[in-house]
């Protein structure tokens, strides 16, 4: 079986998916966050994808350039949350209810 | 040209006005006089300087502008922030400050044991700012802003003393009433910018008034429909009928303000705005002929109501409506050159009668019933000569300021009726001659004969301080040589004042603006007649009141009393207002507007039910804000399915 | 081999100085010990002038930068000068706050440096590449200045929420962009209008313009990505609140704007039903939800949300008469031109009226950092705070929309603008929430000038606040009566923008 374009979509649909329904069905701070990290994983992949399909380099650029990112981004996420695990001893995102209506 | 001054022209006296209205008791009572005819003087001093540049100008080059910005930018509506001086603005300013001036110094004399000294000085200012923003304005909505400046200033200045219910009722009386013609002049001016609008060139400003003037020939369509919408402001602002009825009732406010409102300011903003737009006026010879009807009954009407007024600022305030009638019939016949000239001597002389008048009340300690004074002459050595200036010019006494201008303006009405009978003529003549008449019964009234005052009233008048004083006197010195400004040619004179204004008017149907075909000899039998006419006036009020006071009693007994009381009463148009406008529209407004519609519809469905509902849906809506931020996401990737699924499916 | 694309380095020196100032405060904080601790204000607020003087100073050739990474032209600095504004002002604000409180928190100014750096970026976008790095820039300092206030609970969590949300938004941008990037074969704003405006994209191209949109929905709170608004805003510090408020939401605007016009014309069919929707229940949400607070941190906060739907609406009058007639571009259209103008307008206005109210609130409090966070705390401010009262007073007429105000003369030209491209329901619809909102503005100037005061008051910390926010409301006032000028200048910079 070749594997085409198409194939890696599919796969990354599914990535994408789940990192989507775990991020809202887990209450783990830490898991949500690593969801996210799925959710862009699964974006990379199709960039690179896309990148390959149409002999392009852009979409390599984008991808090292999103590694960045992500990486500040967790790095920032993580401090916040010792912040507020060294007062409230939990990282239960239902926790974090102080602000609501 | 330009000249940035302008400006300040403007903001001098609403600085001053700023100065104590924020300070306000903060600021001594000294000091706040002061601030305020500091402010005036200094608008003066300036408008001095400018009008001085203006003339040196070539007589048809003379215009200077002074923009601040571009004031409205909302697609083909250009307005400018932006003053004008041309000859007829100069004209303008120079009485609103001048005699604005001489008013500010009288109240410092007149205000002096009043609380609320720096507000009433904040609110003078106010009422100077913007009348000469009225008259410096370069487009009709900086115009408006003056218009309305001034009727929310008089509004302020009426009811001054808002303690008194009458005092406020008086002042909501002359908002209101000027509110309908208000609405007069805000139509014209949608008729007149939906009309300009496709001719519009690039560059220029909608409502500018070099502009509309350039368009005249766009606006012919419209121009009576916007002339009879502008006049309907007119008769608002400047108390023609049937809007004049605030006009007498504004005497509640502090004598000062009387005389600001009847003479430098506010009912000289309708004449301005005719004159300003002459133009579009001369365009319709309809709207001309109702402008000249119009004015030539009030004045008529109103100098019958002056006959039988007691109350001396009462026969002053309808004079104001009678005279404001000359100057609007003038306008009206196109003789708008005379008309502006007369805003100017009457401007003199009303302000002096009022100041005269006030004097007066000051001495009597707030009587203003004329069948309490008498004999005033002697006890008041100053008043009662500037006093006796002032009637002599508004009756038309050759060679004062009143008889040059009104002459012009009865000349202009003669040659206007050019084939007809002069109906106009005649009725300006009439009332001429009651003018004179009424005039003469105030002075005999008030200061001849003998003093029907209590004992302890007439122990304690007194002469007035000098700051009142000398405001009369140079008063009375111009109500004397005002009318040399004008003095026509076929009596000998340089009509200076109509050769300085003529290259602002449009020339007028019929009788051609200011004297040009009449012949000397029909001038000067004109001018004959009246000087008769004033002198007979005068002399019968000699007569019937101070001569032969029988004579009055024997014509009232003669007459059964009813005339008398019809006019005493103003022809029951208050009343008749009462029956036919004001009642019928407040049971309409209580039963409907307010019982229906207002605390029915809009109280108890609309506002309470809404608030029922939004304020439901606001708590339900809240519920959703829980703070879970996994229930927040939840809410986004329904978003996005949303999205997807729509952009996918459907778009 | 690559070639590297010629560098025009005078139209990049005012994002050089504003990221190279960034660092430099940053590394002066680490290891100048004997610094004292307003030299870094000081240091910030030069940074922000300094590239203020560069955009004065340096006037390069406007047009595509970095081999058509990013534009430079009239309208990305108009929306530059307006960020530097809002920076400096923040940074004030800031300073004053945190001194007030004696909780010297360095790591304050470069955040905002880097913050103003990422969202001028993310105007001056035409890559997605660009607006992408630009967006996270941008999110990454605000995350970090939501969490303001160390050991406030309150902060930590805003900060959380914010960036749990945030990101989970990005990456529907990036998989958006990489949606695009296949369809369009690359990732410029060029290349997705020639995709687009062919129609020939597929659904492919559709969801992930969809997608990159979700994101700038997220950014804008747009209905419904908007539930961290009130959250977020609430927690965090008042002053950083105002810099979300203001910069945050001009930037994502500028942007968008910038990639609706850009990228979108030829797709505005396909939109516009999604869109009115959209905008209709951002608008009523909003106001209903502001209608209903006690917190005037959470009212504002709705109310950014209403003001966003405002703003929607100048962005559908934007894609209307393109999606009428797809032939014609854009600049010929009087009603784009009107739209486009209007929208820069009522950002500018928006900033300042939402600024000068944030001002007032940053420097109400009691010591320890509590803020006067409810619409009670400001009973009878109108007495003890005669200034800051009057400020916050015309703060709220402005954003309620009252004539003489800058905030209505926004809403006028946007509601004109939609009613030129024949939105005239929403139009009307826009009325009756404007006149729906007055009822939670006027509260809050009701309850300062007409309610007592009371028993334990909150007092006002400094005044240079006060002063900077007195300027910003009599600008609000300024505008409201003499806006020719500006707007002028607004039609200008968006008609640069569409060349």
């Amino acid at each position: 079986m070749e594997v085409g374009l198409t194939h890696y979509l599919l796969l990354a649909a599914a990535v994408f998916l789940v990192g989507m329904v775990g991020f809202i069905v887990r209450r783990n701070t830490l898991i949500m966050l690593m969801c996210v990290e799925l959710m862009l994983s699964a974006a990379n992949l199709v960039f690179v994808a896309f990148s390959r399909e149409l002999g392009d380099e852009a979409g390599h650029v984008f991808v090292l350039m999103n590694f960045a990112v992500a990486a500040a981004e967790v790095a920032i996420g993580l401090a916040i949350l010792m912040e507020i695990f060294r007062r409230r001893r939990s990282v239960d995102a239902d926790d974090l209810n102080t602000l609501m209506e | 040209m330009i000249d940035t001054s302008l400006r300040w022209i403007v903001l001098a006296p609403l600085v001053g006005a700023a100065v104590n209205g924020l300070l306000n008791r903060r600021l001594p009572r000294r000091a706040a006089g002061l601030v305020g005819c500091a402010a005036v003087a200094v608008s003066l001093a300036l408008a001095v300087r400018a009008v001085l540049r203006l003339a040196a100008l070539p007589a048809d080059e003379r215009v200077l502008t002074d923009t601040l910005g571009r004031w409205i930018a909302s697609g083909s509506l250009q307005v400018d922030a932006g003053f004008l001086l041309d000859p007829l603005s100069a004209v303008m300013i120079l009485v609103v400050t001048g005699v604005g001036f001489l008013i500010h110094v009288y109240s410092l004399g007149y205000m002096a044991h009043n609380a609320g000294l720096p507000r009433f000085f904040a609110f003078l200012n106010l009422f100077i700012g913007a009348m000469l923003v009225l008259v410096l304005a370069e487009n009709l909505p900086l115009l408006f802003i003056g218009w309305e400046g001034v009727g929310l200033c008089s509004y302020l200045l009426i009811s001054f003393w808002f303690d008194a219910e009458a005092n406020a009722d008086a002042g909501r009386k002359a908002f209101i009433t000027n509110r309908v013609g208000d609405f007069g002049a805000l139509l014209a001016m949608f008729v007149l910018g939906v009309a300009l609008l496709p001719h519009l060139g690039p560059g220029e400003g909608l409502f500018s008034f070099p502009v509309l003037r350039a368009h005249a020939h766009d606006l012919t369509g419209v121009a009576t429909l916007a002339s009879l919408l502008l006049f309907l402001g007119v008769t608002g602002k400047s108390a023609q009928i049937p809007l004049y009825i605030w006009l007498p009732d504004a005497m509640a406010g502090p004598t000062p303000v009387s005389a600001l409102i009847h003479a430098a300011t506010m009912v000289t903003a309708g004449v301005y705005l005719m004159a300003r737009l002459s133009f579009l006026f001369v365009l319709s010879p309809a709207a001309m002929s109702v402008v000249a009807g119009v004015g030539i009954g009030t004045a008529l009407f109103a100098a019958t109501i002056a006959v039988a007024q007691t109350d001396i600022k009462k026969v002053l305030a309808y004079s104001t409506v009678s005279q404001l009638g000359y100057m609007v019939a003038a306008c009206g016949v196109g003789a708008f050159a005379a008309g502006v000239f007369h805003v100017v001597t009457h401007a003199f002389f009303k302000a002096l009668l009022f100041l005269g008048a006030g004097s007066v009340i000051h001495a009597m300690h707030h009587e203003q019933d004329l069948r309490a004074m008498g004999g005033l002459a002697r006890r008041l050595p100053l008043t009662w000569p500037t006093m006796l200036a002032g009637t002599l010019a508004i009756a038309g006494v050759p060679p004062l300021a009143g008889f040059v201008s009104k002459d012009e303006i009865l000349f202009a009405a003669f040659l206007g009726a050019r084939g007809g009978f002069p109906w106009l003529w005649l009725a300006g003549f009439l009332t001429a001659g009651l003018t004179a008449f009424y005039m003469m019964r105030l002075i005999a009234l008030a200061f001849l004969g003998e003093s029907r005052a209590s004992p302890e009233a007439r122990a304690n008048v007194h002469e007035s301080p000098p700051t009142m004083t000398v405001p009369l006197v140079v008063l009375a010195a111009l109500s004397v040589a005002g009318g040399f400004l004008g003095w026509p040619h076929a009596l000998g004179g340089g009509a200076r004042l109509q050769a300085w204004l003529a290259p602002v008017f449009a020339s007028g149907h019929g009788a051609a603006a200011d004297g040009g075909h009449g012949s000397a000899g029909l001038e000067w039998t004109l001018a004959g007649v009246s000087t008769l006419i004033a002198i007979a006036g005068l002399g019968l009020g000699y007569l019937a009141y101070v001569r032969r006071p029988r004579l009055v009693a024997a014509a009232r007994a003669w007459l059964g009393g009813r005339p008398a009381q019809v006019l005493g009463r103003k022809y029951f148009v208050d009343e008749l207002y009462g029956r036919l406008i004001y009642r019928p529209l407040q049971r309409l407004a209580d039963v409907v507007c307010f019982r229906w519609v207002d605390r029915g519809l809009i109280d108890n469905l609309l506002v309470g039910g809404s608030a029922v509902v939004t304020i439901f849906t606001g708590s339900l809506l809240r519920l959703m804000q829980n703070g879970l931020v996994r229930f927040y996401a939840w809410v986004f990737a329904l978003g996005v399915t949303v999205f997807a699924v729509y952009l996918t499916f459907l778009g | 081999m690559i070639t590297v694309p010629p560098v025009n380095w005078p139209a990049l020196l005012p994002y050089l100085v504003i990221g190279g100032g960034g660092l430099v405060v940053m590394l002066v904080d680490a290891f100048v010990r004997t610094l004292r601790k307003d030299h870094l204000t000081a240091l910030t607020g030069l940074v922000f002038l300094g590239a203020a003087i560069a955009m004065i100073a340096v006037k390069p050739e406007p047009g595509p930068q970095l081999g058509g990474m990013l534009t430079v032209q009239m309208y990305t600095r108009f929306f530059d000068f307006l960020l530097l504004g809002i920076g400096l002002v923040t940074t004030v604000y800031g300073s004053a706050v945190y001194s007030q409180d004696g909780d010297y928190r360095p790591e304050f100014y470069p955040l905002v440096l880097f913050a103003v750096l990422g969202m001028m970026v993310l105007v001056a976008a035409s890559d997605l590449l660009i607006l992408f790095l630009g967006i996270e820039t941008m999110s990454l300092a605000v995350y970090a200045l939501v969490c303001g206030r160390r050991g406030e609970l309150r902060s930590s969590e805003a900060a959380l929420k914010y960036l749990l949300l945030g990101s989970f938004a990005s990456a529907f941008l990036l998989m958006g962009a990489a949606l695009l990037y296949g369809c369009a074969g690359g990732t410029s704003y060029a290349a997705l209008a020639a995709v687009g405006g062919t129609g020939e994209g597929g659904p492919l191209f559709a969801v992930g313009l969809g997608l990159v949109l979700v994101g700038f929905a997220f950014k804008v709170a747009m209905v419904p990505f908007h539930m961290w608004t009130p959250d977020v805003y609430d927690g965090a510090p008042a002053h950083v609140t105002g810099f979300m408020a203001t910069a945050v939401k001009a930037a994502a605007f500028g942007a968008l704007i910038r990639f609706v016009t850009i990228a979108l014309p030829g797709l505005a069919a396909h939109w516009s039903g999604l869109l009115t929707v959209l905008t209709v229940l951002t608008m009523t949400a909003g106001n209903l939800l502001a209608l209903v607070q006690a917190s005037i941190k959470r009212m504002l906060a709705y109310s950014s949300i209403a003001h966003a739907g405002y703003l929607l609406l100048g962005v559908l009058a934007i894609l209307a008469p393109a999606g009428g007639d797809p032939g014609r571009p854009l600049r010929e259209s009087a009603v784009v031109q009107a739209a486009g103008s209007g929208l820069l307008f009522y950002l500018l206005g928006y900033c300042l009226m939402n600024l000068a109210a944030f001002g007032v609130i940053s420097q109400l409090g009691r010591s320890g950092g509590v803020e006067a966070d409810q619409v009670d705390h400001y009973r009878g401010l109108s007495g003890r705070q005669p200034v800051a009262a009057a400020v916050l007073a015309v703060a709220m007429f402005s954003l309620a929309g009252i004539p003489g105000t800058v905030g209505f003369l926004g809403k006028f030209y946007l509601f004109e603008a939609a009613i030129r491209a024949q939105l005239v329901p929403l139009a009307i619809w826009g009325v009756v929430n404007s006149l729906l909102s007055v009822y939670y503005y006027l509260r809050v100037v009701v309850v300062m000038y007409m309610s007592d005061d009371q028993t334990e008051p909150f007092d006002g910390r400094n005044w240079e606040t006060i002063l900077l926010a007195g300027c910003l409301a009599a600008l609000v006032v300024l505008l409201g009566v003499f806006p020719a000028a500006v707007h002028g200048l607004t039609s200008l910079a968006f008609g640069t923008m569409l060349g």
